[in-house]
């Protein structure tokens, strides 16, 4: 059975191996020097889930730099750094509170821990190293003598060799993790633990005891990887915030974590917090690709393609390229024909769009009969459909304002013939038809009876925004599908449309249900998502859009309820909300306007757009009312929307007024 | 991934298009329902035959006859009531309860002495030419079987062994245990006065029939409804030669990966008259 | 195959059997309303009989109406359950006499109860199981309302993990309904190498296949490839020794070469029981491995409708500690 190349999505399942040779060079500088050891400032990595974090901090681990470098030797000279990669999950963190002992011992405890627990992957990768005899005489003695000393007490009969020292450093850690385990059947005792070194003497003493001693590492720099950071509690991380401050010469501190992981900025030092910028530096990676444009798209072409090497679908060299081959592409063009065809067959000259607002027309008297044909016809564009929404889309607007009909007719009528005439993009006509025609063309679908699909690899690129893993997610569902068919994908002609949006379609569920994150916000944040999509299907398939290809709303962050903000973190979290600005949220800056952007893997569950261009702007309480728990605030914004988007286009009023307005109709 | 990728779309599709387009629906409805027992599935099965149903059996029987035992004689005890059991397939060996009775040897890891054909448990007395029990010191038989349905046939079976086993081994104990078997089927044999114990792995109450039953369509979505999927299926009785709702009207869903027992509606398995299946079945030939 | 924990005593007994056979001096089970719970408290043969009211199921003081309820309440489960255990002089039971039903039991509490006999010196404890006839909504039935909160080692179950990389550590996942749980734990350590759990033979044959269906929703963070099938194991659910079994075929390796392991049992009651009995006489020694386990803020009531069948389990912790 072939194996679906893009079955693996996730770094951590890759081996050491296979990420480097999996390792698709992003391709410019910016990427390539991201983590590079060369730059001393402490880096705070924040990425998403796929964002590829992970990855990237692996591949700066030892066990990489050994599979790209063959020899111990070769590797200290070449590469000049070791990469000390600690997974934070590893220490399993929340041991480190409750069970009756006070939280300060917790803390300090835990800091010892933490020194001890990397101590043992320095000297481990140490000791691999020196599997190749790269110490020269005399040597280890002194690095082992050098390490006992950064301790405070040693209470270990004397340590000679590397391996034994290792060996203490597992003993001491066992004890704690004994004596931490069991205080749950001793709960009100005092924990009896003997700390042993100053916290942080222990990780910052190594680089200079083995620059020292041994001369083969006397240019190393110790690179401390340390991913995970979110799986510490706010005070265990204030000792690594500690670290990243006061980091001293011989190594370089890159952190990872998700993206809000990083729960305070508190150091050990009384009312000292790390400083951006002059104390860490902060990459959002996501933003980082999202931004990247074509860099991404290189890169994400290239890794597909190594993909489908790897899993021997393609040979020999291939341009970038060739991926989009595998897939028939989206033309719009194409597409438009299509259903202008499908249109004039079905519905001959009284296409659906026309029929409804000769309805909306009638029922409110506006025009007398004759009238309204002559109406319809100034906005008929016989066999351009999109045209002719347009047309429709510009009465609209010049109703809902109260505008003169004639003029207006008149006006759509000529604007629609110079267009057709000239083609002319840059006319206001031809700017309108651009920024609409995804939306006109969508609404046509939904009233004709054809599916709206998502397809072709430009497009994927776009849905997946900077995210490697999405891309590779989408993928793999439309090669699954594409086998259950029983055809051939990558082997034989391009995967057909259909095939395609259906991987699409099914990677937005998944999306939507694997991303809930955890938390007290996880499930409102969901909810809120739901309701901001429908609020933007509701614009999209409304008789007058506000604004074209909605996925993206602005608000005052300032005004909004404390717990919108937590929710809204939350969404960001889960990656179904991007925030459309850089850098982190300051949770306590004032910062006035903020803007978030549906992520667009998650627009084909409600048929939304994946460009986005317009913006609506919504009052802090509305925004509120999207995350309560109370559906009502909701629902009447709903409400509201609808009368205003909607043909007679009156905003929304309470029924006292209805009253006054039936008496208006009456007149 | 569920049924082992047996059924890719192409087959699916091939398989709904025995039915018209609006009773599809139904149709895959009932397809959704079906039980299968992959290769793994059987293997865990005859694991827990052997040892849920069998093996701890022996250990009540143990602590019965000695309540304080400690742990390395019970084990030692074990050892030796394992060691005079004997199992054997019921009917012809070449029918599915026997193929059955290599994979349970093998995920049991049980030796091949511990396997006879039926008609070896007894042998001649040279001198009286009475039957006798060929192996004196067993202490158990155990039948095997597959899929106990109405349990007619394997009723009938061992109502003409048993009686002549025990009374060449009084002492003996004698099971009959299926992977599978409806409530009835597992009845019709306790009732088969000399089997001592009958039981099987996953047992089907009627609550299982797919329209005599409750479970099938609990919780289907509105649209599907038992009466009108009823209603459907007759109007294709006249495809199958079997009854609709499967030999007996047993009315099952029920398959396994080497073959799908006929009580299983025939809808999912005939092959007469044109009818693509989704699972078929493979005869005996009796 | 292994072998060891076959010995113990288990067996599939009606109410009318069970009372035949055993009478017990105290008999505890988790109130959480569902109808097996309550049919086998009514008819449990005890002399002493004691409802155990967890925080998590949300009752209120109005259900609150028995002399024979005990409100659990501690800030972690390890503080909960010697609370509730001291409360009711459990130590006086410690040869014997002693009958918990296992069925509404939230799972941290259950297995640090049984650590906490284990450790107290108990030598023998007696357990119970109502099997459900049908799960409310199927496929859909979902447990946890939801919100986790944290995944974390369950107190007791915490081990002493290596620092090296943690690529090759292993979490062996015993799956119930809830995806989202799985998928919790599976994100929490996303390094590690998967294996799955699944019920069977399951407490009824197709819910063995609602579960593989609710495992395949979390297969992303579970890195399920296109070698679904290896990474796969089965135990019947409702056998924790078997389950015991199982785990010790599947991770002898593991044992032998020291490799960082990671268990957490969402599964049935019976499958937690045995995960538990296995933590506790092969793992707890050897070191580096925890039980861990998604904790959330909520649980479900009802989820389950009827009452089938029901199961004892006789635990005898001198065998127990022979294993170790």
């Amino acid at each position: 059975m072939v194996l679906n190349p893009f079955a693996i999505t996730k770094a951590s399942d890759f081996t050491d191996d296979q990420i480097n040779l999996l390792w698709v060079s992003p391709g410019e500088k910016q990427f390539e020097r991201l983590l590079a050891p060369s730059q001393k400032m402490p880096i705070v990595l924040f990425g998403g889930k796929g964002a590829g974090k992970t990855h990237l901090m692996r591949y700066y681990s030892y066990e990489s730099q050994r599979l790209r470098i063959r020899g111990a030797k070769n590797l200290l000279e070449i590469e000049r750094w070791l990469g000390i990669f600690v997974r934070c999950t590893g220490l399993n963190a929340s041991r480190f509170r409750g069970k009756g002992v006070d939280q300060e011992v917790w803390d300090l405890l835990f800091a010892y821990y933490f020194d001890i627990w990397i101590t043992q992957r320095v000297v481990s990768v140490i000791l691999d190293l020196n599997s190749e005899t790269i110490f020269e005489s005399g040597e280890e003695q002194e690095v082992v003598r050098g390490l006992c000393d950064l301790f405070d007490r040693w209470e270990f009969a004397e340590v000679k060799t590397l391996a034994s020292f290792l060996r203490r450093l597992g003993d001491i850690q066992k004890e704690i993790d004994f004596k931490v385990n069991n205080a749950v059947f001793r709960r009100g005792e005092p924990l009896e633990i003997t700390i042993l070194s100053t916290p942080g003497s222990l990780i910052f003493g190594i680089p200079k005891v083995v620059q020292r001693a041994l001369s083969s590492f006397k240019e190393v720099t110790f690179l401390y990887l340390i991913d995970e950071l979110e799986s510490l509690e706010a005070e265990q991380q204030v000792f690594v915030n500690t670290l990243v401050r006061e980091h001293e010469g011989g190594c370089s501190i890159r952190i990872g974590t998700r993206l809000y992981g990083l729960r305070t900025r508190r150091t050990l030092a009384a009312g000292e917090e790390l400083k951006e910028g002059s104390e860490y530096e902060p990459i959002q990676l996501d933003e980082l690709l999202r931004d990247s444009g074509s860099t991404y798209n290189r890169f994400a072409r290239r890794l597909c393609l190594k993909r489908l090497h790897e899993a021997g679908f393609l040979r020999g060299e291939n341009d970038e390229k060739t991926i989009d081959s595998f897939f028939e592409p989206r033309s719009f063009r194409q597409l438009s024909d299509e259903l202008a065809k499908h249109i004039r067959d079905k519905y001959g000259d009284n296409p659906p769009h026309l029929e409804k607002l000769r309805r909306q027309l009638e029922e409110r008297d506006i025009l007398s009969s004759t009238d309204l044909e002559v109406a319809i016809d100034c906005l008929r564009c016989q066999g351009e459909p999109l045209l002719e929404k347009l047309n429709v889309l510009s009465f609209y607007r010049a109703w809902a304002k109260g505008a003169e009909v004639p003029k207006t007719l008149d006006k759509i009528r000529k604007q629609c013939r110079d267009y057709q005439k000239t083609k002319e993009r840059k006319s206001s006509y031809g700017t309108s038809l651009q920024h609409f025609q995804d939306d006109l063309y969508a609404q046509l679908c939904r009233e004709t009876g054809v599916k709206y699909r998502y397809y072709g690899f430009e497009n994927f690129l776009q849905m997946t925004l900077g995210n490697p893993r999405n891309l590779l997610k989408i993928l793999k569902q439309i090669y699954r599908w594409a086998e259950f068919r029983g055809t051939e994908p990558f082997r034989s002609g391009p995967i057909d449309r259909e095939l395609q949006d259906q991987g699409v379609r099914e990677t937005a569920d998944w999306f939507f249900h694997d991303a809930l994150g955890q938390g007290q916000f996880a499930e409102r944040s969901r909810v809120g998502t739901e309701r901001l999509a429908e609020l933007f299907r509701q614009a999209r398939y409304s008789d007058k859009p506000s604004e074209s290809s909605l996925v993206t709303f602005s608000t005052n962050w300032s005004e909004l309820r404390e717990e919108t903000r937590s929710c809204l973190e939350a969404c960001c979290s889960s990656s179904f909300l991007y925030e459309v600005s850089a850098g982190q949220r300051d949770k306590n800056s004032y910062r006035v306007d903020c803007k978030y952007q549906l992520n667009p893997i998650l627009s084909p569950r409600w048929d939304l757009p994946i460009a986005r261009r317009g913006t609506i702007p919504l009052k802090p309480e509305d925004v509120d009312s999207l995350f309560a728990e109370d559906p009502s605030g909701y629902t009447r914004l709903l409400r509201e929307r609808y009368h205003s988007l909607n043909a007679p286009f009156r905003p929304f009023e309470r029924h006292s007024q209805l009253l006054l307005e039936l008496k208006d109709d009456e007149r | 991934m569920l049924w082992e990728r047996r059924l890719g779309s192409g087959r699916l599709q091939d398989w709904l298009d025995n039915f018209s387009g609006d009773h599809q629906l139904e149709a895959l409805y009932l397809l959704s329902q079906f039980l299968y027992f992959g290769e793994r599935e059987i293997r865990q099965m005859l694991r827990s035959l052997y040892r849920d149903l069998f093996r701890q059996r022996v250990l009540k029987l143990i602590r019965s006859e000695n309540s304080d035992l400690g742990a390395n004689e019970l084990i030692e005890s074990l050892r030796q009531h394992e060691e005079s059991t004997l199992f054997t397939g019921l009917g012809n060996p070449s029918e599915s309860g026997c193929h059955l009775l290599y994979y349970f040897r093998q995920e049991n890891r049980l030796r091949k002495s511990r396997f006879e054909a039926v008609h070896r448990f007894f042998s001649r007395d040279k001198n009286t030419g009475q039957a006798i029990a060929r192996f004196p010191s067993v202490r158990h038989y155990v039948f095997l079987d597959d899929l106990c349905a109405s349990g007619d046939q394997a009723a009938e079976y061992l109502e003409d062994i048993v009686p002549n086993l025990k009374d060449t081994a009084p002492d003996a104990f004698v099971y009959f245990f299926s992977l599978v078997g409806t409530s009835n089927g597992m009845s019709r044999l306790r009732d088969v006065s000399e089997v001592d114990h009958v039981d099987c792995v996953f047992e089907l109450d009627d609550s299982y029939r797919v329209f005599s039953g409750t479970r099938c369509f609990h919780g289907a979505p509105k649209t599907i409804s038992k009466e009108k999927a009823r209603v459907m299926l007759d109007e294709y009785q006249s495809s199958f030669e079997v009854d609709i709702l499967g030999y007996d009207k047993s009315e099952l869903l029920v398959g396994f990966r080497y073959n799908t027992p006929d009580n299983t509606l025939p809808m999912i398995w005939s092959t007469k008259n044109g009818w693509i299946p989704a699972f078929r079945r493979y005869h005996k030939w009796y | 195959m292994n072998d060891s924990f076959s010995l113990f005593h288990r067996e599939n007994l009606t109410l009318e059997g069970l009372s035949r056979l055993y009478e017990w001096d105290l008999f505890v089970a988790a109130h959480n309303l569902s109808e097996r719970v309550e049919v086998l408290y009514e008819n449990v043969p005890s002399r002493l009989k004691r409802r155990l009211v967890f925080p998590e199921y949300g009752l209120t003081d109005l259900e609150m109406t028995d002399s024979e309820m005990v409100m659990v309440h501690g800030s972690d489960e390890a503080e909960s359950v010697v609370q509730f255990c001291n409360h009711l002089e459990l130590e006086k039971y410690k040869p014997g006499g002693l009958c918990v039903d296992i069925t509404g039991f939230i799972r941290p509490y259950l297995l640090f109860l049984l650590l906490w006999f284990h450790v107290q010196g108990f030598r023998r404890v007696d357990f119970l199981y109502a099997e459900p006839s049908i799960y409310l909504d199927k496929e859909e039935t979902q447990f946890v309302s939801q919100e986790v909160v944290e995944v974390r080692a369950v107190l007791g179950f915490e081990g002493s993990h290596k620092p090296n990389n943690t690529r090759q550590d292993i979490l062996l996942i015993g799956a119930g309904y809830d995806h989202h749980l799985i998928s919790a734990v599976a994100s929490f350590k996303p390094d590690a190498r998967k294996q799955v759990m699944f019920g069977f033979p399951a407490l009824r044959p197709e819910m063995y296949q609602e579960s593989l269906l609710r495992a395949d929703w979390a297969s992303e963070a579970l890195g399920f490839s296109e070698r679904e099938a290896a990474r796969r194991c089965l135990a019947p659910a409702s056998d924790p020794f078997e389950t015991a079994n199982v785990l010790c075929e599947e991770l002898q390796i593991d044992i032998e070469e020291g490799t960082n392991i990671y268990l957490s049992s969402m599964g049935p009651k019976p499958q937690v029981l045995g995960f538990g009995l296995f933590y506790i006489s092969k793992l707890r020694e050897q070191n580096s491995s925890s039980m861990i386990f998604p904790f959330a803020s909520r649980h479900q009531l009802a989820t389950c409708k009827g009452y089938s069948k029901l199961w004892f389990y006789r635990v005898d912790f001198e065998l127990l500690t022979a294993l170790v």
